[in-house]
């Protein structure tokens, strides 16, 4: 009996050091696969920008330069930025630059690029996680009672959920809480930021907006899973039906929730052009758009470098949070 | 000693486009320790009827008529408590599929733990219930259990997942085991190697076996008794070795010669689908496809006649 008690712990450290062993391994092996990927990606985002200012109708300096320039400044622009050199070097000097951390000068403000990115950074993030958490909170459950009980208030709620909250324009239910909250009741004001009052009208135009989908795939993906042959061992088993619920079902639905999570969060990140526009809210979104009311090309450049990292960021995220849901996915 | 008795048992699906008479008067006995095979081609009605016995059919499926009495207990009076006390422990399934019947996100040592769980003898978490689940493995000769312990399903093979599929059924050592077409989805030797297994457990433990399956060369093997199932009704029941040397019913007596000669086609019947059980043919339900049909087997009633020790749901035996 002892033999065995001793056999046992020693087969068990055994397993321990292989299992955490192996774990590295393939993590190890993971994050290598997506570290290539993901530079990969990378350059050729950097490329395309690099690029895209290159192929824009004008004189790249001019551009750069912003449209108020003397020619003398241009001029000299162009030689700081060597864009009389051979168009590989020029590659190879924007290339490192980007890597340095150098995203250029706003030609609007004579600042660094990087620097009006990271102020407008906190308020895009603060928005983003704000709508998100707001919109996962309320539409999960929602969809996930709908699944269960689709003759419940919250199946119908779901429903008029699913099929609103994407479908109304963002502009629309924007200007109607804007009419309602701000003009009417007069207890939120209708753009700007500082106060968590400010933020309040943005969060909820936006969470509307994800609930929409976020309660169908929630409702389709339980459905889905309700339907499943393991659910039926699992009750042939004689498990009590919360559990059922929890580990058999809810579980196994969460995959699909969690991709269309991510992209959602991605897109957020990106800058939610239209609510920051109507709120008049300093984020990435609004960066982009004036930015482009301005020519403001640099500034343009640095900030769709900055997006375009963030999705690929959520991304990885995204596949992180999958391979501990999902076994299947585990190996790359 | 009778264990399981279901008598006039009547199984509906209502679909939109009608009603599906799945089961239809199903009337049958098993004893403590026997092993009933039920036969008949795919869309017979054996899952739904297997289903309705574990207590696990689901809407739109419905017991219209009927009683399943288990153990001197009631089963269509049963509240949901006292089935999942049941469900698990006295009654047991192995599912046809093995390959959907398991959580692909769950190891399944854990899925084989969660019996014990279901059942109060502790946490899928703890360890006595982790090394009970591990024993079972070793039960139905997994190897290296307690390394299987952790696998998912995808890393298993088809046979291996029906261990652990047969590990669950037979972990609280139950009364009535349900084995729905338990081979089907496996490759000839596995299918065999499966088989004895779940012939060898039924023996040490002394369970009943309800056996379904299409092949009667299956069920030949190991059963007491078979019922044969033909569209919904059962038109056959005898002792195996009867039934196989001297079939009666026009249908059991071309499953016999088939299984005999080693086809995979029915002999001596006009091929096709069984018939839609929305609506199924007036009168014997197989006359379309019986070579000894006559005018009145479109107006004849089901009904199942005493012979020896034999029942059979022929007119030609009436
Ligand atoms: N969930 C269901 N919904 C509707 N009809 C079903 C369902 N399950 C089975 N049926 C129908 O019931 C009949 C019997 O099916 P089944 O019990 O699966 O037969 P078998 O197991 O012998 O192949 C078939 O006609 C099938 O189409
Ligand atoms: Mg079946």
């Amino acid at each position: 009996m002892a033999n065995h008690i001793i056999n046992l712990f020693v087969s068990r450290a055994a397993k321990y050091i292989f299992c955490v062993v192996f774990l590295a391994a393939m993590v190890f092996r993971f994050l290598a696969w997506r570290g290539l990927q993901m530079a990969i990606t990378i350059i050729g985002v950097i490329l395309v920008l690099f690029l895209l200012v290159r192929v824009l109708p004008g004189d790249p300096a001019r551009l750069l330069a912003g449209p108020e320039a003397s020619q003398e400044d241009v001029e000299e622009l162009r030689r700081l930025l060597g864009l009389d050199r051979p168009l590989h070097e020029q590659f190879a000097a924007y290339f490192l630059s980007v890597l340095s951390g150098d995203l250029g000068t706003s030609y609007r403000t004579g600042e660094p690029v990087i620097a009006e990115i990271m102020r407008r950074l906190p308020y895009t993030l603060a928005l983003a996680v704000a709508a998100q958490s707001l919109a996962i909170a309320v539409a999960v459950p929602l969809g996930i009672v709908a699944a269960l009980r689709p003759r419940s208030m919250a199946g119908y709620a779901a429903s008029i959920f699913g099929v609103l909250g994407s479908s109304l324009p963002v502009f629309w239910t924007a200007l109607l809480l804007i009419w309602a909250f701000s003009v009417e009741l007069k207890v939120l004001p209708s753009g700007g930021a500082g106060t968590p009052a400010h933020m309040v009208l943005p969060t909820a135009v936006l969470a509307l907006f994800l609930m929409g989908n976020l309660v169908r795939i929630t409702r389709a993906s339980l459905l889905e899973v309700l339907g499943a042959n393991h659910v039926v061992t699992a009750h042939s088993k004689g498990l009590p039906w919360n559990k059922v619920l929890t580990r058999h079902v809810i579980r196994n639905a969460l995959v699909p929730i969690v991709t269309l999570v991510g992209v959602q969060f991605g897109t957020l990140l990106g800058g939610a052009v239209i609510t920051e526009t109507v709120f008049g809210w300093p984020g990435i979104g609004r960066l982009v758009v004036e930015s482009i009311f301005v020519r403001d090309y640099a500034v343009l450049q640095g900030t769709i470098l900055i997006i375009a990292l963030f999705f690929m960021l959520i991304n990885f995220l995204v596949d992180i949070v999958q391979m501990f849901i999902d076994p299947r996915t585990r190996n790359v | 000693m009778t264990l399981l008795d279901v008598r006039g048992l009547t199984i509906h699906y209502d679909l939109p486009q009608g009603t599906v008479r799945a089961v239809e008067d199903a009337t049958f006995t098993v004893d403590r320790g026997e092993v009933v095979a039920i036969i008949g081609e795919s869309g017979s009605g054996k899952t739904t009827l297997a289903m309705a016995i574990a207590g696990l059919l689901r809407p739109p499926g419905r017991v219209v008529r009927g009683h399943i009495y288990f153990d001197g207990l009631d089963l269509s009076r049963l509240d949901d408590d006292k089935w999942r006390e049941i469900r698990g422990r006295d009654i047991t399934v192995v599912f046809q599929d093995p390959n959907t019947y398991l959580n692909p996100l769950m190891s399944v040592g854990r899925q084989v733990a969660e019996v014990f769980e279901a059942h109060g003898m502790g946490s899928i978490r703890s360890r006595e219930v982790a090394e009970r689940a591990i024993e079972i493995l070793r039960r139905v000769r997994i190897q290296d259990p307690d390394k299987r312990y952790w696998s998912y399903p995808h890393e298993l093979s088809g046979g291996m997942k029906q261990r652990v599929l047969i590990a669950m059924a037979i972990a609280l050592k139950p009364k009535l085991l349900i084995a729905d077409e338990p081979t089907s989805a496996l490759d000839a030797t596995i299918q065999a190697q499966i088989l004895d297994l779940l012939e060898e457990l039924r023996r040490e433990m002394g369970m009943s076996l309800l056996l379904i399956t299409h092949d009667l060369g299956v069920a030949a093997r190991i059963a007491h008794r078979i019922i044969v199932m033909y569209a919904g009704q059962m038109v056959e029941v005898g002792r195996a070795d009867e039934i196989m040397s001297d079939p009666l019913h026009p249908y059991t007596r071309a499953l016999v010669r088939s299984v005999k000669l080693d086809r995979k086609r029915l002999l001596g019947v006009p091929s096709g689908a069984p018939p839609s059980l929305i609506s199924p043919p007036p009168g014997c339900r197989f006359h379309p496809r019986c070579p000894y049909a006559t005018e009145q087997c479109t107006t004849w009633r089901h009904t199942l006649y005493v012979r020896d020790n034999r029942r059979v749901a022929c007119v030609l035996y009436a």
